[in-house]
């Protein structure tokens, strides 16, 4: 149960704002446009990451798939980072 | 979904709502009440002092001196405008390193959590902060993640028998099924007001948070400098530091209501407008306002502060997505998109609300109830005094400050002074009026005080005050609304009562002996 919930709180957490950070960058026509629908969209996904740590057989398989779902995520915001436009300094 | 998942979302489902529960049943009780904030404002102060018409005068005035005494708070200084309920403050706010706040009649400026709170003020200030100061707002965001997933994780447990059971609600001898009948019907039935809750309650708490969070993990370090844009309607603005007189505030709204206006607004109600970089060439004003027939009623207009130029634009029909959205967050939380059908809507489901979590607590009460004994379990005990302690509790101490209010209002005393100390004075009252008397008589005894006070206080009002048709029928209205309350109050108290009396013995809300 402990172990669910961090995995759900934490790598939740961090997964839900690489994932909407990804769909900002990435978006067509401009990444501002669509910052605080990003934000309002963010809270609902990591409400639904924090129970699908719920939905794996074991704490182990939670924290596991979440770390790698985490790589890949950040790797992907990394890459976005430095090849797409990004926001505006 | 397999058994072993389906008990997982039910351990999480239980531990979430136990977590959130009272904070949400307190959050949705006040809330409730809060969607008439000004009427209960109008009911509070029945003598309000007279307004004298140079308000927006006396805010220039005082703001010319503010950045005198405090140079940086050029960068953003602005004024509430006078609003149309008594406690409405018109005040200038300043930043400098931290917000600052200063009223037309202060001598000098107070930090931004010392506000004085009426009566509708504490209340609405309960809703989000459970009365914690600073920290509150941010539990009540965390609270409100914990409340999606208990949101989420219960419809998955009941989506099996969603379809069959929605208009089920067994009466009889299985208490547990009939609670978990009400719990499920008003769950599923009121699901799209609670989705709007737990997702917007979560971002008004939250959203400086997350933007922080956003702005160092996915946007290098850019959001943060961006975010006055995405909710105000100014550019950047740079000090030029050549000097220039500013556009008074009252020239400022007059032309900030005319732009919203040909933008396509139905109508501009300004009730704030700053100056950014006060005193410069390059210097803006901003002005909000509410509009109407829109989701999301506030826009903001931005002037150039030396020659009134327009700068920028985000009114309902001439906004882009981010200031809709931010508008509409706020729209649909508030319930301020309908007028009054949709106030008493907001009203009733967010009662409703508060039920929902009460009858989580009763549900897991009920489901852990031991049948064969007189005795139960620690916490079966302690679920049950906790929830009538702080459930209850919290309803008895708000009707208590509805007469500590009135009391104080007719005896000449501020009443600003004691809404809060008598809130808590009261709860921990209650609370330990709960652990002496046991749930079972402590539940009918606060429900009889709730209805008793509500009653009183309605009958004295209006013996005090008369019917107060001045005031637009808002008084008369928060009058009858307190009796309504009081019979709903009676005969939640007479069915517990009943309960008490000759419901199961074994059980906590059994008398024992």
């Amino acid at each position: 149960m402990i172990g669910r919930s961090l995995a759900g709180v934490l790598l939740g957490l961090t997964l839900a704002i690489a994932l909407t950070g990804l769909a900002v960058l990435c978006w067509p026509g401009g990444s501002v446009r669509v910052l605080v629908p990003a934000v309002v969209v963010f809270f609902p996904l990591y409400m639904v990451l924090i129970l699908a740590a719920f939905l794996y057989r074991t704490a182990s398989r939670a924290w596991g798939w979440m770390a790698l779902a985490n790589l890949l995520a950040f790797a992907a915001l990394w890459i976005a980072q430095r090849t797409l436009q990004g926001l505006p300094s | 979904m397999k058994a072993e998942t389906r008990r997982r979302l039910t351990e999480l489902h239980t531990w979430t709502g136990l977590i959130a529960g009272f904070a949400l049943f307190i959050a949705f009780y006040a809330g409730a009440l809060s969607v008439f904030h000004d009427e209960i404002d109008t009911w509070a102060v029945p003598h309000p002092p007279a307004v004298s018409t140079d308000l927006i005068a006396r805010g220039d005035a005082l703001m010319a001196k503010i950045v005198e005494e405090h140079p940086a708070a050029r960068a953003q200084i602005g004024m509430t405008l006078p609003g149309d309920h008594p406690s409405h403050e018109v005040a200038v706010y300043w930043f400098d390193k931290d917000w600052h706040i200063q009223g037309l009649d202060d001598a000098k400026p107070r930090g931004e959590d010392d506000e004085r709170e009426g009566l509708a003020d504490f209340v609405y200030s309960l809703h989000y902060t459970l009365g914690i100061p600073e920290l509150g707002i941010y539990l009540m965001g965390l609270v409100s993640i914990a409340y999606g997933v208990a949101l989420l994780s219960g419809v998955l447990i009941h989506l099996p028998h969603l379809v069959q059971d929605l208009f089920a609600l067994r009466p009889g001898r299985n208490l547990k099924r009939l609670w978990q009948d009400a719990h499920n019907v008003i769950g599923i039935l009121s699901l799209p007001f609670h989705v709007i809750f737990a997702i917007t309650g979560a971002l008004i708490c939250l959203m400086t948070v997350a933007m922080v969070a956003f702005n160092v993990m996915a946007f290098d370090g850019k959001l943060v400098p961006l975010e006055d844009s995405l909710t105000g309607a100014s550019p950047t603005v740079t000090a030029s530091k050549v000097q220039a007189p500013m556009l008074p505030p009252h020239v400022a709204v007059e032309k900030a209501r005319a732009v919203a206006l040909a933008s396509g607004a139905d109508g501009f109600d300004p009730d704030y407008m700053r100056y950014l970089q006060y005193g410069d060439r390059n210097a803006a004003v901003e002005v909000r306002g509410r509009s109407g027939k829109t989701l999301g009623e506030y826009g903001s207009v931005a002037l150039s502060a030396v020659d009134g130029r327009v700068l920028g634009v985000q009114v309902t029909g001439a906004r882009d997505a981010n200031h809709a959205t931010y508008a509409a967050i706020f729209g649909l939380h508030f319930g301020t998109f309908g007028g009054t059908a949709v106030k008493w809507l907001y009203f009733l489901l967010g009662l409703a609300g508060a039920f929902l979590f009460y009858s989580g607590n009763l549900l897991y009460i009920e489901s852990r109830r031991k049948r064969r004994s007189a005795d139960q379990p620690l916490k079966v005990r302690a679920m049950a005094t906790a929830t009538v302690g702080l459930c209850l509790g919290s309803c008895a101490a708000i009707a208590v400050t509805f007469c500590a209010n009135l009391v104080a209002a007719a005896s000449g005393f501020d009443a600003t002074m004691i809404v809060k100390p008598v809130f808590f004075v009261a709860l921990a009252a209650a609370f330990g009026w709960t652990l002496w008397r046991r749930p079972a008589r402590a539940a009918v005894d606060l429900l009889w005080l709730t209805a008793a006070l509500s009653l009183a206080v309605a009958i004295a009002d209006i013996a005090l005050h008369g019917l107060r048709v001045d005031s637009g029928g808002a008084a008369l209205a928060v009058n009858i609304t307190c009796i309504g309350m009081a019979v709903g109050f009676a005969s939640l108290a007479r069915a517990t009562a009943r309960r008490v009396q000759s419901g199961d013995t074994n059980s906590v809300w059994a008398v024992a002996g």
